[in-house]
């Protein structure tokens, strides 16, 4: 098979994250809303894709993405396994090799790093999702304000001020340490 | 008697922004401009501009289409300071006090907030290479001319330093910041230069269309800034860009002029051929003459041109066949197009086209154009959306908040997007034109 359409390093790498979430957790049910947050801390994590993020029902949202995904299924990179148009569930498809080798320079690059966020985050659920990369984006606007930290208490109640109570402080809490662990927010 | 200004700055701008100079625009009438947004503009950096064209060889199409980059980002600046001064008029004090929570804008924050947005509408193209988006895909090897923007303004190596001791020390990553992704406190700011009511998007329109002397692209764009306004999304906090109800219809023509603009004009089938001959003539050339930024700001139309036209003339130069079709104006035909309406699985049936016709008129060379995205008009979410993707634009009426894309019909019908894709074939003569492209579209009904 080749490649119909052009193509941009991001599609390579939006594509690579589909797959290596696919491989890490085969069961799982791959969705658009799933897709953003991964993309998401892939980019946090210096992943060069030029995705500009805004907050959005679900948290942390690009526009671009949705369009780049519909892209990738015109040239069977990706395909959407799910019946039911509301929802998605993609997954590598038959071009995903060429596209692949294409890009083999960029995606060597950041093999790595999409490794780590999907064997991280690949299994999570989407509201779990919505729930740490809006802790994230909270951060983000909390460390904007300046100083050096403590950030956590103006973090929690930045993200409680966007998600009122639709999370527990228990899961807060629990999520935000795990950030931290994980290195991608501070104390 | 001493000449009083006829406009009224606001209160908050201290002497220094005192606008000393001022140039004619064809589109805003006088633009004005401080000492120091003067050294920008006289800079080798941004004087480059005014050699570049704001629509590569569109020229050859609409032969008034010779304005520049120059000309765009001073009307950008204009139209960005029009939106501010609107919306910091009907509320300044929430916009303050979000600004604020920013280190570098504790102090004259609503001075520094417009001066940001002013150098961020001036600046926002100073990365672009010569003959704008149609040389970007192979001169700036696919980073795109916003990168080189964002490097231009916040680089020392470029115009940061100038940009921190003119303006505020902070002012140059500030201003790279709303075109690369700001704070979200600055989110606003951002899309008054590049959002769904913006001055880039304001500002081209207009100009492309007073050049190109068409009209599809007009719009009341006064009446529009006259009814933006604020709103503070309760559960993010964000200060979010909102039109009053007033408005509606005029942010719908700047829906449709966008929509014919990009069907008349920037996806004007010639204009495509033109842009992949380019596209192939740069692809051509030894790629070390740009593989620096420094390379590809050296570079300008006026050099590139020069080059193009003795690549013409030389049987043996690297991509004389493209360099002959641009400046001779031979141009392939258009023997295929999408139909507007289809979606992306048309592409996948466009390949179809292609390969049987290759197959069956081996001595004929085609050329398709199937540009990457699909060609965005507007991204509001409307409810009869499938997919919960849309931007969530508020409109208000009284105090009350409720969605463009719920009140207007006309959003709701105009579908978000549409693609673009030719099929060209070098044939000059129209009847066997025509039954070829007679042939691609019995193809693509089959296929």
């Amino acid at each position: 098979m080749s490649l119909l359409l052009e193509h941009q390093w991001e599609h390579a790498l939006l594509a690579a994250v589909i797959e290596a979430a696919k491989r890490e957790c085969p069961g799982c049910y791959l969705g658009r809303t799933a897709i953003q947050k991964l993309v998401y801390f892939v980019q946090v994590l210096d992943v060069p894709m030029r995705y500009k993020f805004r907050i959005h029902h679900y948290g942390p949202f690009c526009d671009e993405v949705p369009s780049a995904l519909e892209w990738l299924q015109a040239d069977s990179i990706v395909e959407d396994l799910s019946e039911n148009d509301r929802y998605s569930n993609y997954a590598p498809a038959e071009n995903w090799p060429v596209l692949q080798e294409k890009y083999a320079k960029e995606l060597e690059l950041n093999k790595e790093t999409i490794q780590s966020v999907v064997k991280a985050m690949g299994g999570m659920d989407p509201n779990t999702l919505e729930l740490i990369a809006t802790l994230h984006y909270s951060f983000r606007w909390v460390q904007a304000c300046g100083g050096n930290g403590p950030w956590q208490n103006a973090t929690i109640t930045k993200f409680k001020e966007i998600k009122k109570d639709k999370f527990s402080d228990d899961e807060i809490s629990h999520w935000y340490d795990d950030l931290v662990a994980a290195e991608l927010i501070e104390n | 008697m001493p000449e009083t200004s006829q406009f009224r700055l606001p209160d908050y701008l201290g002497d220094s922004h005192e606008p000393a100079h001022r140039v004619r625009c064809a589109v805003h009438g006088f633009i004005r401009y401080s000492n120091a947004e003067r050294k920008i503009i006289d800079n080798p950096l941004f004087r480059r501009l005014r050699y570049i064209r704001q629509l590569a060889l569109t020229e050859l199409i609409y032969p008034g289409a010779t304005h520049t980059r120059f000309e765009h980002s001073l009307g950008v600046m204009e139209m960005a300071t029009r939106i501010f001064d609107r919306l910091a008029s009907r509320r300044g004090g929430d916009m303050e006090e979000t600004f604020k929570t920013i280190p570098e804008m504790s102090e004259n924050t609503m001075a520094r907030a417009r001066q940001i947005c002013r150098l961020a509408g001036l600046l926002h193209d100073v990365g672009h290479c010569c003959f704008s988006h149609a040389a970007e895909k192979v001169l700036q090897n696919d980073e795109g001319h916003e990168q080189l923007s964002v490097r231009v303004i916040s680089h020392e190596a470029y115009l940061q330093k100038q940009i921190d001791e003119d303006f505020f020390p902070g002012c140059a990553k500030l201003t790279a910041s709303l075109i690369e992704g700001p704070a979200p406190q600055l989110q606003i700011l951002s899309d008054i230069v590049s959002g769904q009511i913006d001055a880039d998007r304001t500002d081209y329109l207009l100009r492309d269309s007073h050049h190109c002397g068409v009209d599809y692209g007009r719009f009341d764009y006064r009446r529009l800034i006259e009814c933006l306004t604020v709103w503070r999304d309760e559960d993010t906090g964000i200060l979010e860009m909102a039109i009053n109800r007033d408005g509606m219809h005029n942010f719908e023509s700047l829906i449709l002029a966008r929509y014919q603009m990009n069907t008349q004009v920037y996806y004007h089938r010639l204009r495509r051929i033109y842009d992949l001959y380019l596209e192939n003539y740069f692809k051509a050339l030894d790629q070390s003459q740009f593989d620096t930024a420094d390379k590809v700001l050296a570079l300008n139309d006026f050099r590139a041109t020069v080059d193009l036209m003795d690549a013409a003339q030389n049987a043996d130069a690297p991509g004389h066949e493209w360099a002959d079709r641009i400046v001779n104006r031979k141009h392939h035909r258009n023997v295929f197009a999408l139909d507007e309406r289809e979606g992306s699985l048309a592409l996948k049936k466009t390949a179809t086209v292609l390969k049987t016709i290759r197959t069956e008129y081996p001595d004929i060379t085609f050329l398709e154009d199937l540009p990457t995205k699909a060609v965005s008009i507007h991204k509001i979410a409307c409810p009869t959306d499938q997919k919960d993707d849309g931007i969530d634009f508020p409109l208000i009426e009284g105090e009350k908040r409720s969605s463009l894309g719920e009140r207007s019909q006309l959003l709701e019908k105009l579908p978000g997007e549409f693609r673009v894709g030719y099929v060209f074939a070098d044939v000059s003569d129209r009847t066997q034109r025509e039954s070829i492209a007679l042939r691609c579209r019995e193809i693509y009904q089959n296929a």
